[in-house]
C-alpha cells in the first residue's frame, strides 16, 4: 500500500529520529510512506486570529499537492503538523466565505475545498493495519519497558481535531501494548509541555516541564513516548535544566513513538538516529537488550 | 512630443505614423508609441535612467517595476527592460532600498538550515504567499527553494535556485 506523507520541515532536520524509523517500520508492515513531492512548511502553529487568512495559505497549499497527486488522504506523524494541517482542512471544509477568500488570493493554485483527510500516524496504525497485524509482525517484543505515553496538546485539543476523546484515549495504550511493552497511564499526559513558552518563559518552561516528568516518575515510568518534535525538545532536550533545578527528579529517557515501533519489528537502532534523542535513552534500551538485533 | 489628441479606446498616432498608448508614470499621464517596453517608452517619455537599470537585457534585475492595469485588482510586477507597455499602465518604478546579503564562507558552513536561517532570519517567516514566485522576474520558484532549505533539502534548493543571480527583486515589499 502507498500513500501520500507529509513529514514536516522539523522531521527532515531536527526530528530525523521520528521521521526514518517511521519510514522504515511501515515500509516494513508493507506501507510506502510516499514523500509528497512538493510541500511547504505547515505554518507550524493554527492561527487564532479570526482575519487572519494569511497564516492559512502555508498548510492549504499541502493539501492541494495531495490533490494534485491524485490522492484523498495525507499521512502526518508529527503532531504539530497534524494539528495545523487538519485544522487548515476543516475550515476550508466548513467556511464557504473564507474558502472563497483563500481560494481567491491562491489563484494560482486549483480550488481546494477541504476534499483531503488528514489522518494522524497513529491513527493510521491502528485504521488501515491494524494491532493484529502489527502485534504478528513484531520480532523485538519491548517486554518489561514501562512507557508513559505523552500526548500532549496537539493530538487532542481542539475536539474538532482530536486523533481521539481525551477522556477514552487508547491509541498510545493500544500501540505500547501491542509491542509488549507496558502502558503507565499518568495524570500529566495530556497537560502542556510549555510549548514555546520554553524560549520566551524558561522558568516557567522547565517548571512545567519537571511537573510532568514528575508525575510520570511517580507513576512508575521508565521511559516515555511522545509523537512531537517540541514536547521532545521539552521533556527530552530540557530535561537537564529540569533534573539541575529539581533533586528529586531522575532522569527518564524519551522516545518518539516510530523509534520504539521500529526497534519492536526488529529494524534495529541503524534505523532509529538515537544520536538526535537525549537523556539516556541508547543505554536503557541496551540494560533492556532491545538493541540487539532480531 | 508631437501627437494627435485622442480619447482613450479609439486609436492614436504620433505624426510619424505609430500607434501610441496612455501610460501613467507617478501618476502624469503619457503618450508613447505602442510594442515599447516600459523602459524605451519612459525614456521616450522624457526620463532618463541613471539608476534602476543595467543589463537591458532581462537579466540583472535592477529595473523592476511595479504597475496596475485599468479595472483590474492585481498589483504586477515585471522588467522594465523587458515588459511591453500597455494602454492605461499605471506604472511605479521600484526605489533603491537595502537588502540583507550574507557574507559566508560556503566550505565552512556546510549544509545545515541553522546556518541559513543565522544568515537569512526573514525566510523562516515565510508563510507560503508565493508572492516571492509572482515576482521573481526570472520565473524562478522562489517559495519551493525556501521551502527545501528548511527542509534541509540542499540539492533541491540548489537546483530549484539555479537561475538566481540575487538581483534582491524586492519581493519582501508585496509578501507576508
Ligand atoms: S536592466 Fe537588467 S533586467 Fe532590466
Amino acid at each position: 500500500m502507498k500513500i501520500s506523507y507529509y513529514p514536516g520541515c522539523t522531521l527532515k532536520t531536527k526530528a530525523k529520529n521520528m521521521d526514518c524509523p517511521g519510514v522504515a517500520a511501515l515500509n516494513a508492515l508493507g506501507v510506502e510512506l510516499v514523500e509528497l513531492p512538493r510541500w511547504n512548511c505547515c505554518g507550524a502553529v493554527f492561527s487564532l486570529a479570526d482575519d487572519d487568512l494569511l497564516h492559512l495559505l502555508a498548510p492549504v497549499r499541502d493539501l492541494i499537492r495531495v490533490v494534485e497527486q491524485g490522492d484523498n488522504k495525507l499521512v502526518v506523524a508529527c503532531s504539530m503538523c497534524y494539528n495545523t494541517l487538519a485544522r487548515a482542512n476543516l475550515l476550508m471544509r466548513e467556511n464557504s466565505e473564507k474558502r472563497h477568500t483563500i481560494n481567491t488570493f491562491m489563484e494560482e493554485e486549483r480550488d481546494y475545498n477541504g476534499e483531503v483527510e488528514v489522518v494522524h500516524l497513529l491513527s493510521f496504525l491502528r485504521d488501515e493495519i491494524g494491532w493484529e497485524k502489527i502485534k504478528e509482525s513484531i520480532k523485538v517484543p519491548l517486554r518489561g519497558l514501562k512507557i508513559a505515553p505523552y500526548y500532549g496538546c496537539t493530538l487532542l485539543r481542539p475536539q474538532s481535531v482530536a486523533i481521539e476523546p481525551p477522556e477514552k484515549r487508547t491509541l498510545f495504550k493500544d500501540l505500547i501494548e501491542t509491542m509488549g511493552a507496558t502502558v503507565v497511564d499518568f495524570p500529566a499526559s495530556t497537560d502542556c509541555c510549555s510549548s514555546y513558552q520554553i524560549l520566551s518563559n524558561p522558568d516557567i518552561g522547565i517548571e512545567t516541564v519537571s511537573k510532568i516528568l514528575e508525575s510520570a516518575e511517580s507513576w512508575g515510568a521508565e521511559a516515555i513516548v511522545t509523537s512531537c518534535p517540541l514536547c521532545e525538545y521539552n521533556l527530552g532536550k530540557r530535561q537537564e535544566d529540569a533534573l539541575r533545578k529539581h533533586d528529586k527528579l531522575k532522569e527518564l529517557p524519551t522516545f518518539y513513538f516510530t523509534q520504539l515501533l521500529a526497534l519492536a519489528l526488529g529494524l534495529g537502532a541503524e534505523v532509529c538516529n538515537f544520536e538526535l534523542n537525549h537523556n539516556g535513552v541508547v543505554r536503557l534500551m541496551e540494560s533492556k537488550k532491545f538493541l540487539t538485533a532480531a | 512630443m508631437s501627437t494627435t489628441d485622442t480619447t482613450k479606446g479609439e486609436s492614436k498616432e504620433t505624426t510619424s505614423g505609430k500607434e501610441l498608448v496612455s501610460i501613467f508614470v507617478m501618476g502624469k499621464k503619457y503618450e508613447v508609441p505602442k510594442n515599447l517596453t516600459i523602459m524605451k517608452a519612459m525614456e521616450y517619455a522624457g526620463y532618463k535612467y541613471i539608476r534602476g537599470c543595467g543589463c537591458r537585457g532581462g537579466i540583472c534585475g535592477a529595473c523592476g517595476t511595479v504597475y496596475r492595469k485599468p479595472g483590474d485588482y492585481h498589483i504586477y510586477v515585471g522588467l522594465a527592460c523587458q515588459t511591453v507597455v500597455e494602454d492605461g499602465m499605471y506604472l511605479t518604478q521600484l526605489p533603491f532600498f537595502p537588502a540583507n546579503r550574507a557574507t559566508y564562507n560556503l566550505e565552512a558552513i556546510g549544509s545545515d538550515p541553522e546556518e541559513v536561517y543565522k544568515k537569512y532570519p526573514e525566510l523562516f517567516r515565510c508563510v507560503a504567499c508565493n508572492a516571492c514566485t509572482k515576482v521573481c522576474p526570472m520565473d524562478i520558484s522562489v517559495m519551493d527553494y525556501i521551502s527545501a532549505i528548511k527542509q534541509g533539502d540542499f540539492e533541491k534548493a540548489t537546483e530549484l535556485s539555479f537561475d538566481c543571480i540575487q538581483c534582491i527583486f524586492p519581493f519582501e515589499n508585496y509578501g507576508g
